[in-house]
């Protein structure tokens, strides 16, 4: 069982390396669990099957071993209880009652082991404290959700009932303690906090087993002098960088540093760990003697953390110390967390702002280097920053005359002379808060990307965005305030991509506000993110010619194939957003345009950037394949692909099929919608189509009855799809969609029928397409004028009198022989002035003539080679051209487009 | 009777666009306006005497800004302010006169003048050695001449700076001078002046040496806004509005920043026999722009081009009537558009119908039976019309519109001869200039 059991360990350790946020959360507990499971991996596994690394130790430290196997089984064994009992708080908490009764039941079944029930003996505590802790969380939520009735749903609160009740039996048993703890919590939450310190500085720990062997366990369990000033910051929990960075610490660490490197390293010294103090100085092992200055520093971590502190540090040791702790930066062997607590360990003692500043920006920037082994920040670490940059924040704004500078010097260099500018009005910091809060936003979103959205972890993350926006709008008022106004418009922007995308609040004058400061002082791309975001903003809440109007005189559909990815990315979710509101404002033609082209490739998914297509085939590299992971976006930003599927679709369809049912005898009809042309013609193959199973199937079939006339099935079918749930308004669409089909049934049918009819009358066609007479009058009317109907109105009777059957085979023919033969002289025309330029003369004619038609094929082409040079990532928006020379005379996008205005 | 005028009036102001124009017009330029709705009655009167007076205060027609004061108030007295203004303006007149002196002198000898113009002599450097004219002078011409204008002596100013701009180098004075000489044309009724002004500023405006874009399409506007005088006024004026509207920079300056001037596009589209072609680019505007600016005038041509809306468009045609007869720009061409506007309708009518009841149809042109018959036949009599009237049933017949296929094909192939005929003429005549380019490349070396 013991083997299993560090086995299961080794699960939890490396599941460390998952971010989810339990194990950060419990970072420090876990570090020290896989920490201990690897130094005793050996003993542990010794009694089964001896492992090769620690053969050698065995013989010496059997005693040793043992003693520290004990301890750390009962550590783990409570840190697995400690696991449970947070989760429990979480979960109550969340008031997830389900979770609650679970996470319960394994703490009473982790409980009644006679494993733990003996360690608990042992203790010689009586009931574990953290324990009471659990039990009394969750008598108070129950208390409490008894007492406010909250909505819960009904199988939560079925939970809730049975979960009262237990707890309820359950706590009788405990009732002594449980008094005794409601007493007296605040001890419960010392000694929390002390297990947490105690396996926050893992050194002390380590050092037990070795130099105080003999000691009881319990005093493990004292509160050990603790280093820790912000507690919610694991010091460590990197295990890979761990081993090897302690060798930097000071030399009251020294045994256990090299206990660790034996351990870790593989090296030959392991056998002779015991004696390490002797070897103290060897070279190379990272053991440099430390400067003296250094060692108050270093000897912070032993001290108690008391407000009163017995010694004070001058400006001058805090830089110096501070330049020490910055050298060995970036360096293999340093620990980024423990060079990370010392810095916090200055910070006290900085007194003046610009001090504070410094150290502060410095520490963040090491907290910024914990990412270096894995793919972001922990939560809490990301916290930590956060909380830091609103202090360094507030001491800006507290101190107008310190300010960030990336290109100052570091105050660290600044040594004297640093005192004779004291009186002079500004005081440079190196550092960019810019930088950092750009950096934190970044964390921010990694950390949603690795998260599975539809976790609670996944909604609490995104409950932080509120105070990560708080501090971009307070960096931005600084920023404007001190007139860099560049680095507002930096700001502004990060701000925007927060919002934009958010259908239920109404963030337009914010927005509006934002963008002036983009527009004014942001760069290209920042202007054109812009751009993009605000239009996507509008159309979003369905203000769709303002949106197109935003769009087309932007010109970012020519400019937006030279953008980079993640901005091309943005383009087509602001396109696919605009189609959205042209289908809902009843443009379907604009709406079509908008989508037909990201639907072209079939690589939706990439160029939205919301997950990956499964090809068999894929051509990808691993390399390609990692950055298109790292364009993802989270999950709350996407936009519903079913929805998105189902009104492309429908768009083509209301398009396409009067335009296939009006070029039946026209072999060079023109075609609109290649994607829907190709579903029909596939559906149209099947020999037995079952009952549609999914929207594409369910929008083919729709349009076949549509091509038939039948358009009640047709609407049935379309209004019976599931998305437009997702859809707002979607009685308004609806009813929009209807009439679309009544109207577009109608003008299929007379492509379809007129030629077998002399006439038809106003009213039969009034009646079988419910519609009233003079929208149809109306429709019909287009029709012949446009002439796709050779008919027209006997107005005294209310009858459309057709002119002309369908012409027969013979008829038909004889025109296309007619067009033959025009198409033979025009080619022999061509031959002719083709043929020109050999004869040695005329040729500037010809030149012009040339270019004459090159300038068209330009105007026309250029979707069409857009499409192609885009590849990937670009959307065109075809139709809409007439409209995109309209000038624009408020906004200054930029200075190109403000010239294309002019034309 | 009562309510019909008040509705009038609601429906006048409602569609009124007097102050969205005023927006991009001259002070002076908005006085005939107002003097416009005053006389139609659409606003009360004290109300239009206190923009007028509101305006005149802002000009150096002190004493007209007292009659008005007078006129609102009911008093003869005046505020001192006013007294003050006016003793200001007068000194500053006298400034101005002493300042140029010298040249107004040499203008006031018109005589010297013409023989001046005639010797190509009246220029700044023939002047300035003859006859003592300075620069200090000629700037002091055009303050004079903007003194004057703001006074309401637009005659004069016309006059001042017609002459300024001949001895001026500076561009940008040039430029504001054209203005000033239109404003000034424009207010003396001089509309051939006027029209010329307005092509001159046209071409200052698209040649780019004019700053920025965004200044462009504001003078572009003003222009716009300026030239509606010209254009309503000056017997070719409706072909030139067309001409300068629908060129592309003006159409995008319309959709940008004053849609509203598509009223008077449309009018004068509408009002333009010659000028049909253009109608399908302008119902695409109209469309595209319904959702910034529509008025009646718009929504009828929606209605009969876009949804075939015969009973609408008629509809609209009604309340057309009532903003044409409240428009300044527009009241003069309200017969015509009326009658155009009847015409455009019964051609659309004609093109989707085979029959028609003459009754429903003198209905919807709004005429009695017989006059409609005889519209009709006055119609089909100049050859605008294929048709007949059956005149038992009342009824018109449509001659039929579609051709047969035969006739199709027959269309279709009818010029392939011609142009068979022309390519091989074509390529005879080539190969012939060939041969002879040859020869005379072969003869120019023996020919030395």
């Amino acid at each position: 069982s013991k083997h299993r059991m560090s086995s299961k360990f080794y699960a939890a350790g490396s599941s460390s390396e998952d971010e989810s946020e339990e194990e950060r959360q419990n970072s420090e507990s876990e570090e020290e669990v896989s920490n201990d499971s690897a130094s005793q991996s050996g003993s542990d596994s010794e009694e089964e099957q001896v492992p090769s690394r620690f053969a050698r130790g065995e013989s010496e430290g059997e005693e040793e071993e043992v003693k520290r196997v004990a301890r750390s089984v009962k550590d783990r064994r409570f840190d697995e209880l400690n696991e449970s009992v947070r989760k429990i708080k979480v979960a109550t908490n969340a008031n997830d009652w389900a979770a609650v009764s679970n996470e319960f039941d394994k703490l009473n079944k982790q409980m009644s082991t006679p494993k733990v029930q003996e360690l608990i003996k042992k203790d010689g505590k009586g009931t574990p404290r953290f324990y009471l802790q659990a039990l009394v969380a969750i008598e108070d939520q129950v208390a409490e959700v008894d007492a406010k009735k909250p909505k819960l749903n009904p199988t939560n609160s079925k939970n809730f009932k049975a979960m009262k009740q237990t707890i309820k039996k359950h706590n009788k048993n405990y009732e002594k303690d449980i008094q005794e703890y409601r007493k007296n919590p605040v001890e419960a939450i010392e000694s929390k906090s002390d297990s947490e310190s105690e396996q926050s500085s893992d050194e002390e720990k380590d050092i037990v087993p070795v130099k105080e062997k003999e000691k009881a366990k319990g005093d493990t369990k004292k509160p050990v002098a603790k280093p820790v000033v912000n507690s919610s910051i694991p010091s460590k929990w990197l295990a890979k960088p761990k081993a090897k960075d302690e060798e930097s610490s000071s030399d009251s660490e020294d045994i256990n540093d090299n206990m660790d490197d034996s351990e870790s390293d593989d090296e030959p010294s392991a056998n002779d760990w015991v004696a390490v103090p002797a070897k103290g100085g060897k070279p190379g092992k990272g053991q440099k003697p430390q400067p003296a200055k250094v060692v108050p520093v270093a000897a912070q971590p032993v001290k108690p953390v008391e407000p009163e502190k017995p010694k004070e540090l001058s400006p001058e040791d805090i830089k110096k110390a501070m330049k020490e702790i910055l050298s060995l930066r970036g360096k293999r062997a340093t620990d980024p967390a423990k060079q990370e607590e010392k810095l916090r360990e200055l910070l006290p003692h900085a007194k003046d702002a610009e001090l504070q500043v410094d150290v502060l920006m410095n520490l963040i920037s090491f907290q910024f280097d914990s990412t270096r082994a894995v793919s972001h920040l922990t939560f809490d670490k990301w916290k930590a920053v956060l909380t830091n940059l609103n202090t360094v924040l507030t001491l800006l704004e507290k101190n107008p005359n310190v300010s960030l500078h990336e290109e100052a010097t570091p105050l660290v260099d600044v040594q004297n002379q640093d005192d004779q500018d004291e009186e002079s009005e500004t005081k440079l910091v190196s550092g960019s808060l810019l930088a950092y809060i750009q950096r934190v936003d970044d964390e921010f979103l990694k950390s949603l990307q690795s998260l599975d959205p539809h976790t609670q972890e996944y909604v609490q993350r995104l409950q932080d965005e509120g105070t990560l926006m708080d501090l971009a709008e307070r960096a931005q008022a600084y920023y404007t305030k001190t007139g860099n106004m560049r680095a507002a418009a930096r700001i502004a922007i990060r701000r925007v991509e927060h919002i934009y995308y958010k259908p239920e609040v109404d963030n337009k004058e914010q927005l509006d506000k934002l963008s002036q400061t983009v527009y004014a002082n942001g760069d290209e791309r920042m202007k054109t993110r812009m751009i993009l975001c605000h239009t996507y903003y509008l159309a979003l809440h369905d203000q769709f010619y303002e949106a197109r109007d935003m769009m087309l005189m932007s010109h970012l559909q020519d400019s937006i194939i030279n953008a980079d990815v993640p901005t091309q990315i943005l383009f087509n979710r602001t396109m696919v957003q605009l189609g959205l509101c042209a289908f809902r404002n009843n443009t379907i033609k604009q709406a079509h345009s908008c989508l037909s082209e990201i639907y072209a490739g079939g690589k939706i998914k990439e160029l939205l950037a919301q997950g990956v297509t499964n090809t068999r085939y894929s051509d990808k590299t691993v390399e390609q394949e990692k950055l298109e992971r790292k364009r993802q976006l989270p999950y709350h930003m996407h936009i519903n692909l079913e929805l998105l599927e189902a009104v492309h679709l429908i768009c083509a369809m209301l398009l396409e099929v009067p335009n296939m049912a009006a070029s039946i005898n026209d072999p060079r009809g023109k075609l609109i919608s290649r994607t829907f042309r190709r579903l029909y013609e596939i559906h149209e193959r099947q020999i037995f189509s079952g009952p549609p199973e999914n929207t594409r199937e369910v929008i083919i079939t729709a349009a076949k009855s549509l091509s038939k006339g039948d358009w009640k099935r047709c609407e049935e079918l379309i209004l019976g799809l599931n998305v437009w749930n997702l859809m707002s308004k979607s009685d308004q669409v609806k009813a929009m969609i209807r009439r679309r089909i009544q109207e577009e049934g109608l003008r299929t049918y007379l492509f379809t029928y007129s030629g077998y009819y002399d006439s038809m009358s106003l009213e039969m066609l009034s009646l079988l397409f419910e519609m009233p007479k003079n929208t149809v009058h109306s429709i019909v009317s287009k029709m012949m004028i446009s002439e796709e109907l050779h008919a027209s109105w006997d107005q005294p009777s209310g009858a459309i009198v057709m002119h002309r059957a369908e012409p027969t085979r013979l008829q038909f023919l004889a025109m296309q022989l007619a067009d033959k033969a025009a198409t033979f002289v025009e080619n022999n025309e061509r031959l002719l002035d083709a043929g020109r330029p050999s004869f040695g003369y005329r040729k500037e004619g010809d030149n012009k003539r040339d270019q004459s038609k090159d300038g068209r094929r330009d105007n026309k082409g250029q979707d069409r080679s857009k499409g192609q040079n885009a590849g990937r990532e670009n959307k065109g928006w075809s139709s809409q051209r007439d409209k995109s020379n309209k000038g624009q005379s408020t906004q200054n996008y930029t200075p190109r487009q403000r010239t294309q205005a002019a034309h | 009777m009562e309510t019909t005028s008040d509705n009038n009036s609601v429906s006048a102001r409602q569609y009124d666009l007097t102050k969205t124009v005023s927006q991009s017009l001259d002070k002076h330029l908005i006085f005939p306006l107002v003097e416009f709705l005053g006389a139609r009655g659409v606003y009360g009167e004290d109300e239009l005497l206190k923009a007028k007076l509101d305006l005149a205060s802002k000009t150096n027609m002190a004493d007209f800004a007292a009659d008005v004061y007078k006129n609102l108030y009911k008093t003869t007295e005046i505020p001192a302010e006013m007294t003050q203004r006016r003793t200001q303006v007068l000194n500053q007149l006298k400034q101005l006169q002493a300042e140029c002196l010298p040249i107004l002198q040499l203008l006031e000898n018109q005589n010297l003048v013409k023989q001046l113009r005639a010797d190509k002599n009246f220029t700044f450097a023939y002047l300035e050695q003859n006859h003592q004219v300075t620069q200090e002078s000629v700037d002091a011409l055009y303050r004079f001449a903007k003194f004057q204008f703001d006074c309401g002596n637009y005659a004069g100013a016309h006059e001042y700076l017609y002459q300024f701009r001949a001895l001026n180098s500076n561009p940008e004075k040039n430029f504001s001078a054209l203005w000033g000489k239109l404003a000034s044309g424009i207010l003396t009724q001089n509309w051939d002046e006027a029209m010329k002004d307005v092509l001159h500023l046209r071409e200052f405006i698209d040649s780019k040496s004019l700053t920025t874009p965004l200044k462009q399409l504001q003078q572009r506007t003003w222009l716009m806004h300026w030239s509606l005088f010209v254009f309503f006024n000056h017997s070719n004026g409706k072909t030139g509005i067309i001409d300068l509207f629908f060129q592309e920079r003006y159409m995008n300056a319309i959709q940008t920043t004053c849609p509203h001037i598509l009223r008077y596009l449309t009018t004068a589209v509408i009002c333009n026999k010659r000028r049909r072609n253009v109608l399908k680019d302008l119902v695409k505007v109209i469309q595209q722009e319904s959702y910034t600016y529509r008025d009646p005038i718009t929504e009828f041509l929606e209605a009969l081009y876009v949804n075939f809306d015969f009973e609408g468009a008629q509809v609209k045609l009604r309340e057309c009537d009532q903003v044409l007869q409240n428009d300044f720009f527009l009241v003069a061409c309200r017969d015509e558009f009326m009658e155009n506007a009847r015409l455009f309708i019964f051609e659309t009518f004609c093109r989707i119908h085979q029959r028609i009841d003459i009754g429903m149809l003198a209905e919807k042109l709004n005429m009695d039976k017989d006059a409609a018959e005889r519209w009709i036949v006055n119609l089909i009599r100049n050859a605008r019309l294929d048709a007949k009237i059956d005149s038992k049933a009342n009824q018109i017949i449509m001659g039929s519109q579609t051709p047969s296929v035969y006739q199709k094909i027959i269309e279709k192939t009818k010029g392939l001869t011609f142009r068979s005929y022309m390519l091989a003429n074509n390529l005879k005549g080539e190969t012939q200039g060939y041969m002879e380019e040859e020869d005379v490349e072969e003869n120019q070396p023996t020919a030395f």
